[in-house]
């Protein structure tokens, strides 16, 4: 049933409006279904003149943070075309409803991959900066987005980076979005570094007495990911790419076999622990004690470990405890979810939000 | 004479790459465009000659060996710049060692002058420098200024050595490179000339490896000699060398090393059977200079305390220095510094 | 009181420059545009700089931050003459290193960064410039270099970044799975607060390096080779190429390294796992022969290294034919490199200038180097006018105004071309929201007006695209 408010009628004349969302993630009066930028423009343009606030998702699937409740839901699905892959320049540009899936097949076509385990949309990946077992040797969305068109709080369409590999022509906006959950501003397209996907992968699991080995050595796996259990077992994973005569010469004391092999999900509430890169895994130790988790996986490289836990009590004391961000992922948390709240953003919100409509508490100013 | 054309026209091959920046030494210490060699020519170029950088120049060539771009910084700075009384005053007392050694004792015994004070501070006690000549010298021995007062027993040493073979005549002068460094162009041709003229054609061996390097310059003066530096001597006539049980470091002095010289004494020890630890950058500065160690003292302690943890960080007390500055300079520092000829 | 004593008692009369001396600060190696700063002081430590700073924003000063002074893009210069440059030179400390993650002071020079971490670990971004140029300037310029194919620009390796803003505050920013406040400040040229510290990321070494060298007697065919290493599959750490002029020059230097007489060269470096390492380099191999390459491996390190520091000389190189160049930076897609390269010759020509190529090919980052006589206004004016062709002919065919050096006062009228009216708005929304006063590096980046310096070379750098005839 559509809620009929004095501004639906205004926003309908934009675009296509229809039911808002009641779910756990996410509250909003209306949603609408841009299917070009200047669409997403003009709703964002009209949210900031009128003071509505705006919950921009896709999937919506995976959210991070508190819940918000918004007014007008902007949900990206229908911007979700594969505009352009380049095998000779290995980039691929995308709209940011785009599923990574459709993306990945697309590029499989071709003999290329994005690396990552993401399954949601492009948008989403990209502002919420997903880690992946694939962070070890690539990185993160952070390293692997090279540009994109953005659309700011008050609906100005930014061309920002290019589909270049460098790029030192004025700010980086679009980095700046990378990771701030559509709080700073939406993106609605994207151009991604893509690269030649590997005659062959091999994986294995084996003994985390091995992690240095692969950290530091020379065997450069492209995933390494360590997982923690409450009852003290541990285990250890990786992944190799390469050609299938070099890799057949790999010898890692790893129970090794042909294909990829993924970290386990994590259910639950779920706590992010910012570790120092290449300390993930004695992060990952203390802070499943600390927080009593049930389990941890630390994305060897990345600096980013996650756990699910029973729930949030001990939450505060981590980050006392560990001296590093803690932000609780999902789950309900009455208390601080970030634990860090720069002026950088402060100035960067009033800058690309300056109405400030972009998921109202998605991420607090100040220290409650 | 200062030559200000000269210097702004070689300095016109900088590009301001900014690539001889981390090799100076009082870069280094000071962090400031200022005293920097691209901070120097760019003040040459300006015509800014009293800017303070010029002065505090160690002249040891650093950048030269850095500058991608062939940039002569030596030659521009020894064209630009224009000696102080001071700096003259101290050419003239290093021209003569006798000189060298009267101003010393005047210096220990309390000369109410900065350079005096620094003089007494930095110098052991100055000893009447030794004379000597066998008939009919078949070879020269130099022993340039600093040596013949402050280390005389090293003189000694090399002297004994090369007469077991050889008919030596010692020589006590001033190669001229202070001067040279610090503008007295015209002062340090003549000091060439002299010195030219002293060894009458007869091959020099020459104990201070930065004199070495700046004699076997002189014919871009015009005067020929023939200047072999003390290592290299032994190692080309392949002399003969006591074996040593002895643990050190290497000091390659800033100049030898832009003649390539320091490597023969690596082989000289090398032969001798001795352990040597090598610093992770053995041709860092020590901060002496010719007369700079004198003149520019706050500067030079900078320069030496960078140079004391590198050698420090060998664990080694003793320092083979083939360059008498920089024997002062370790000293002060602390260590133990020696000559090749010392070990002989 | 007045800001220059008030100055001087923070970081103590030594360490502030004045008069003549300060000239001395006045340029970097975008070498058309010299400029006296009102004032240079070299603060000591962070407690020092976010005073300075904190003082000279009260005080209405502008300022300019500066690091080793090799910016391409002139960004260092005072181009007012009334800005005071806060040298960061002095803040050079190594901090900590742990993990993969080593800390440091902004005035450190690049090659240090290794120098200071482990022996297994590596700090990978390398512009040219390493030995020399800052970690506060790579950070501000994004600085790339030879190994960006595989490892990234500084932005990649940057984890962590201390900040000082405009009001005395610090802050640190970044290390954070989500909200990463340094992103904005990478590539920012010093123009929204000073990096006080920088945590970078470091990279273990990799088992194994190898070099080869590809000769072509025509451009195309080595532009060809560099997409076709690509298709192959092999992820190069490193793709440069030299065009005959700048073969030319290096060895003219000395840099010589004996390179094949041949119209263009292709450097490519392979490394890490050393089985896969070895079938990389037999697949570049068939690749320049395929296209009809002379092929060159080196047989020792020692060999390699010197082919490498021909490349790595070739900018300075430049001296020995020209007291003064400019060097653009422009980025195309890699498929464009042959096209563009032609016009680049084309330009050359009507320009009558002798244009060397030596650039990052697997990047599409041009770097055309163009000599112009400093003695002489017209050839300067005729330079840039040239790269200024280079540059739109680059953004004709897809490409961007700046891949490495940055902005700075070379590159800002393009800003105008690059960006629409209503883009450039956004980032001056983000530049206000940390300069509300507009004291920060001015006139670099981002203009409305030209300055008003009265130089002619600074006006010229200044007009908008369509003002210039
Ligand atoms: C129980 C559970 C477990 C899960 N576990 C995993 C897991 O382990 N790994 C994993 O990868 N996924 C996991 N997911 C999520 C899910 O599999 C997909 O990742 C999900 O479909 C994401 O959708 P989306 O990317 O469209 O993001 P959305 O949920 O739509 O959005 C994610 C965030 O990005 C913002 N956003 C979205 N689009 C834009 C845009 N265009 N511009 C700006 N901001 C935007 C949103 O505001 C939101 O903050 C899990 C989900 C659930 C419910
Ligand atoms: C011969 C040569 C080769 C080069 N090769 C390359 C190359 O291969 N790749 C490449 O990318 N570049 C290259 N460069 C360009 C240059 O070296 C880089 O841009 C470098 O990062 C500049 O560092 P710097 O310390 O000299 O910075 P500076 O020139 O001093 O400053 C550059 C910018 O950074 C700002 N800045 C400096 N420090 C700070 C700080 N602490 N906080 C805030 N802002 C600061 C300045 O305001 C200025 O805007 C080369 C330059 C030369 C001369
Ligand atoms: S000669 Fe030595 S002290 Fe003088 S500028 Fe060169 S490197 Fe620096
Ligand atoms: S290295 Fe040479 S060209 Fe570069 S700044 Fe120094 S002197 Fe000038």
């Amino acid at each position: 049933m559509l809620v009929f408010v004095d501004w639906s009628d205004d926003l309908a004349r934009l675009v296509e409006v229809r039911d808002g969302l009641n779910v756990s993630w996410a509250k909003t009066e209306v949603n609408v279904y841009p299917e070009d930028y200047g669409q997403v423009a003009s709703v964002l343009g009209f949210a900031s003149a009128n003071n509505l606030s705006v919950y921009p998702f896709c999937m919506g699937t995976n959210p991070v943070g508190p819940t918000v409740k918004t007014k007008i839901g902007l949900v990206f699905s229908r911007l979700n075309s594969v505009l352009e892959v380049s095998p000779e320049n290995l980039y691929v540009s995308a709209q940011s409803g785009c599923p990574l899936t459709s993306l990945s097949a697309e590029l499989d076509k071709r003999g290329l991959y994005l690396p990552t385990d993401y399954a949601g949309s492009m948008g989403g990946w990209a502002s919420a900066n997903a880690v992946s077992a694939y962070s070890t040797w690539y990185g993160m969305p952070r390293e692997l987005v090279l540009g994109a068109k953005i659309c700011t709080g008050d609906g100005v369409l930014v061309s920002s980076g290019s589909k270049t590999t460098k790029f030192s022509s004025g700010y980086k906006v679009w980095k700046s979005l990378i990771g701030s959950l559509g709080w700073l501003g939406v993106f609605v397209e994207l151009y991604c570094r893509v690269y030649p996907k590997p005659e062959v992968f091999v994986s294995g699991v084996g003994d985390t007495s091995l992690l240095n080995t692969l950290l530091r050595g020379g065997l450069r796996p492209l995933c390494v990911w360590v997982v923690f259990e409450a009852g003290g077992r541990e285990a250890l994973g990786a992944v190799f790419g390469g050609y299938a005569s070099a890799l057949k010469r790999i010898n890692t004391s790893l129970r090794l076999s042909e294909g990829i092999l993924k970290p386990t999900t994590l259910e639950g509430n779920i706590v992010t622990v910012a570790s120092k890169k290449g300390l993930e895994s004695e992060y990952a130790k203390r802070a499943l004690s600390v927080l009593k988790g049930d389990m941890a996986i630390a994305y060897v490289g990345s600096g980013v470990v996650r756990l699910s836990v029973k729930d949030f009590s001990y939450v505060e004391k981590a980050r006392r405890l560990l001296g590093v961000p803690i932000i609780v992922e999902r789950g309900d948390y009455n208390g601080d979810y970030w634990g860090y709240h720069p002026a950088v953003l402060k100035k960067l919100k009033q800058a690309l939000d300056p109405k400030g409509v972009l998921s109202p508490g998605k991420f607090c100013l100040e220290h409650s | 004479m200062a030559d200000l054309k000269l210097a702004q026209q070689l300095s016109l091959k900088c590009v301001h790459c900014g690539f001889c920046l981390e090799v100076c030494p009082t870069y280094r210490a000071t962090r400031s465009e200022v005293h920097s060699p691209r901070g120097r020519i760019a003040a040459v170029v300006s015509g800014a000659l009293t800017s303070s950088g010029i002065e505090t120049c160690v002249y040891c060539r650093k950048c030269e060996e850095a500058c991608p771009s062939g940039v002569e910084f030596g030659e521009i700075m020894s064209a630009a710049r224009r000696p102080s009384l001071e700096q003259i005053m101290v050419h003239r007392i290093l021209e003569d060692p006798l000189r060298l050694y009267n101003a010393a004792r005047l210096a220990k015994m309390g000369l109410p002058l900065q350079v005096a004070r620094r003089v007494a501070q930095i110098t052991p006690e100055p000893t009447l420098p030794p004379e000597y000549s066998d008939p009919d010298p078949e070879l020269i021995l130099f022993a340039g200024c600093i040596a013949p007062v402050f280390f005389t027993s090293t003189v000694l040493r090399a002297l004994d050595f090369l007469r077991q073979r050889y008919r030596v005549r010692l020589i006590n002068a001033c190669c001229g490179l202070a001067h040279y460094a610090e503008g007295e162009r015209e002062r340090a041709l003549t000091l060439a000339q002299r010195l030219g003229d002293a060894a009458q054609g007869k091959p020099i061996v020459s104990l201070p490896s930065n004199c070495s390097s700046h004699m076997k310059a002189f014919r871009q003066l015009g005067v020929e000699v023939e200047v072999y530096d003390f290592p290299e001597f032994v190692e080309l006539m392949r002399l003969p060398l006591p074996k040593k049980q002895l643990g050190l470091t290497v000091h390659e002095p800033c100049h030898a090393r832009l003649a390539g010289l320091n490597r023969y004494v690596h082989s000289a020890l090398e032969r001798m059977g001795v352990q040597v630890v090598e610093m992770a950058d053995p041709t860092l500065e020590c901060g002496a200079g010719g007369g700079y160690i004198f003149e520019q003292p706050e500067l030079s302690d900078e320069i030496m305390e960078a140079k004391k943890k590198e050698v420090a960080a060998t664990g080694c007390d003793t320092v083979v220095s083939t360059n008498f500055a920089c024997s002062l300079a370790l000293m002060r520092m602390g260590f133990t510094p020696i000559h090749l000829a010392d070990l002989l | 009181m007045d800001v220059r004593r008030e100055v001087e008692e923070i970081v103590g009369a030594r360490w502030v420059v004045e008069g003549e001396d300060a000239a001395l600060f006045g340029f970097d190696a975008f070498t058309a545009v010299k400029r006296r700063p009102r004032l240079v002081a070299l603060p000591a430590d962070e407690e020092q700089t976010v005073r300075l700073i904190a003082l000279l924003y009260r005080s209405c000063t502008p300022m300019v931050f500066r690091g080793s002074g090799t910016s391409l893009s002139g960004s260092t210069v005072a181009l007012t003459g009334e800005e005071v440059v806060v040298s960061l030179t002095r803040l050079n400390r190594v901090y900590s290193c742990e993990g993969l993650e080593i800390e440091v002071g902004p005035g450190l020079a690049n090659v240090l960064v290794t120098r200071h971490a482990p022996h297994d670990l590596f700090y990978a971004p390398d512009p040219s410039s390493y030995s020399v140029c800052s970690i506060g300037g790579n950070v501000s310029h994004d600085s790339g270099g030879i190994h960006v194919p595989k490892y990234g620009s500084t932005f990649n390796s940057v984890v962590k970044l201390r900040v000082a803003l405009c009001d005395g505050s610090v802050e640190d920013v970044g290390g954070t799975p989500y909200f990463n406040g340094a992103n904005i400040f990478v590539g920012s040229e010093g123009s929204l607060g000073a990096v006080l510290r920088a945590t970078l990321r470091l990279h273990p070494r990799p088992e194994t390096t190898r070099t080869v060298l590809g000769a072509f007697q025509d451009v195309a065919s080595a532009a060809r080779a560099v997409s076709a290493i690509y298709e192959e599959g092999v992820i190069p750490a490193a793709v440069e190429m030299m065009d005959r002029n700048s073969i030319d020059v290096v060895e003219k230097s000395r840099y010589k390294a004996g390179y094949p007489d041949c119209a263009a060269l292709l450097l490519v470096e392979c490394d890490g796992y050393t089985p896969q390492v070895e079938e990389e380099v037999r697949r570049v191999r068939l690749v320049f022969e395929c296209l009809g390459g002379e092929v060159m491996v080196p047989e020792n390190p020692a060999e390699s290294s010197r082919l490498w520091l021909g490349r790595k000389g070739a900018f300075p190189a430049m001296g020995v034919v020209s007291p003064a160049y400019l060097t653009l930076d422009s980025i195309v897609p890699r498929t464009e490199l042959a096209s563009v390269l032609e016009e680049v010759g084309r330009i050359a020509e009507r320009y009558g200038v002798m244009v060397a190529n030596v650039f990052h090919a697997a990047d599409g980052n041009l770097h055309p180097l163009i000599p112009y006589n400093p003695e002489s206004p017209k050839s300067l004016e005729n330079a840039l006018r040239a790269g200024w062709e280079i540059v739109e002919a680059s953004m004709r065919c897809g490409g961007v105004p700046s891949g490495e050096h940055g902005v700075g006062i070379e590159k800002a009228r393009f800003m105008h071309q690059y960006y629409s009216q209503s883009e450039l708005e956004v980032l001056w929304r983000i530049k206000r929201a940390f300069d509300p006063d507009r004291l920060l590096n001015p006139y670099k980046m981002l203009y409305e007006n030209p300055p008003e310096t009265g130089d002619r070379v600074v006006s010229l750098l200044y007009t908008k695209p369509w003002e210039a005839e």
